[in-house]
């Protein structure tokens, strides 16, 4: 199945004596659907964001954030921040004046450069 | 200098039953992970909808995270040392120095962090249980237990994961077994350990147990409320994803429960608790029928949200009747 990417989980069942044994699987359907159905509410939150850097509304923080399967309240918890406080940042004009010790804690988390989460554009 | 013990790896269905099980079996106590499950009384049902995960109501099949740590040390007997840190570089030196000594030690972590988990498994999740049995390379060699392969990581990327901040912050923790007691009775504790699951599933107050069961119906009932469909299709997904993603063995934790009731009927010699084991197979099933049927819905093919919370209520209902039955006989 497509999100394991070939790994394996095992998980108890019945074997044909109606004894309980491990066995290995690659998932079901069910857990595939909902899976891509959390993945693509983020992946279309990005997207937003994305569009909302170009149009000058959204900080690059947003986008990353959303990139990284995060929302504000996560994102603060991470930092350990109030999140009143990640909210501001998603906002350009408060994100440009943050510290550089605050962004570059931003960037750890999220896994990017702190020159890319600074200077992305949107495209 | 490399460490690696003889250790063997053994894949789990769930991480902290899976890490104590190895933890103890490489002390000399072999129990099966259906058996630490089932001993630390980590079966339970809460819906606490006012602590959320990213946005979504914490909806959890089983006790706290480190419950079954707890449950074991106190069942059983076996005394554990647990460690939590507020300098991350002590926490790195002592696990260097117990892995040097050839301990095996179990951490918890975030999820978030680990590299060898698949990208799209990558939440900010960090109740993660795993064991560090090795290193080498400069590497640390890692016994993760949902995956059926050993696994390495860097040492920077596991100290990320065991120092995150957030909601159940792991803070570094470590545990590992001191000693296996030389008798455990454990026709006593398997009693024991079914009486309190039957203390915590029938009497506790709703949100808790069979009752906040049937909290949860009435809730996804409500739904019905709002307009935002999208938000009604993600509430829904994000309960199946608690009760059948990684670590739970399907059906929010019910087919390991069935196992270990089935693994103690052999032990005490008490046909029922075979009976038992059959009917909290049910129960699983009944779970999975609800996890179909909210997916049918997210899938707009036509299920209607009071079905869905009738399937659930379906699930109070046989809970409900294994535990009565269960009272009854242990």
């Amino acid at each position: 199945m497509l999100i394991f990417r070939g790994e394996k989980k095992v998980l108890y069942a019945l074997d044909e004596n109606g004894r309980y044994a491990l066995v290995q699987t690659s998932g079901w359907d069910v857990e595939q659907a909902v899976l891509e159905q959390a993945l693509d509410d983020y992946d279309r939150k990005a997207e937003a964001a994305r569009r909302g850097i170009q149009k000058g509304v959204s900080s690059s923080l947003e986008y990353f954030m959303y990139k990284r399967r995060m929302d504000h309240r996560v994102l603060a918890q991470a930092m350990g921040f109030m999140g009143w406080r990640v909210r501001r940042h998603l906002q350009p004009k408060h994100f440009k004046k943050l510290k550089a010790s605050i962004l570059q804690e931003y960037a750890r988390i999220l896994q990017v450069s702190p020159d890319v989460l600074r200077n992305f554009n949107g495209d | 200098m490399d460490t690696a013990p003889e250790y063997v790896h053994q894949q789990a269905a769930h991480c902290e039953s899976g890490v104590v099980a190895s933890l103890l079996r490489h002390s000399g106590l072999a129990l099966s992970e259906a058996m630490v499950f089932g001993l630390s009384s980590a079966l339970m049902f809460s819906y606490l909808p006012f602590i959320k995960i990213n946005g979504m109501p914490l909806i959890s099949y089983r006790n706290t995270p480190r419950g079954i740590i707890k449950g074991i040390r106190h069942r059983l007997g076996v005394p554990f040392r647990t460690v939590t840190y507020s300098n991350p570089r002590q926490a790195h030196d002592d696990l260097l120095s117990l892995i040097d000594r050839n301990r095996i030690v179990g951490l918890q972590t975030s999820v978030y962090w680990l590299p060898y988990f698949p990208p799209e498994m990558r939440f900010q999740f960090n109740a993660h249980n795993l064991i560090v049995y090795g290193r080498s390379n400069g590497e640390w060699l890692v016994s993760d237990p949902v995956f059926d392969h050993t696994v390495r990581i860097k040492s920077n990327d596991l100290q990320n994961a065991r120092f995150t901040k957030g909601l159940l912050a792991p803070k570094g923790y470590l545990y590992y077994p001191l000693e296996i007691p030389a008798a455990i009775d454990m026709d006593r504790a398997i009693r024991k350990a079914v009486q309190k699951t039957v203390f915590m599933m029938l009497p506790s107050p709703p949100p808790f147990g069979v009752r906040g069961i049937h909290c949860l119906a009435n809730r996804i009932e409500k739904l019905e409320r709002r307009s935002d469909k999208r938000h009604i299709k993600l509430v829904l997904g994000h309960i199946v994803r608690m009760q059948e993603e990684i670590g739970t063995g399907g059906g929010g934790f019910r087919y390991l429960y069935a196992a270990f009731l089935q693994e103690a009927s052999r032990i005490l010699s008490v046909a029922e608790l075979q009976e038992a084991s059959l009917k909290m197979t049910e129960a699983g099933d009944l779970w999975r029928a609800f996890a179909l049927a909210a997916v049918s819905y997210i899938k707009d093919k036509g299920t209607t949200l009071p079905e869905i919370a009738d399937k659930i209520r379906r699930c109070a209902e046989a809970e409900k009747d294994v535990f009565t039955f269960l009272k009854a006989v242990i």
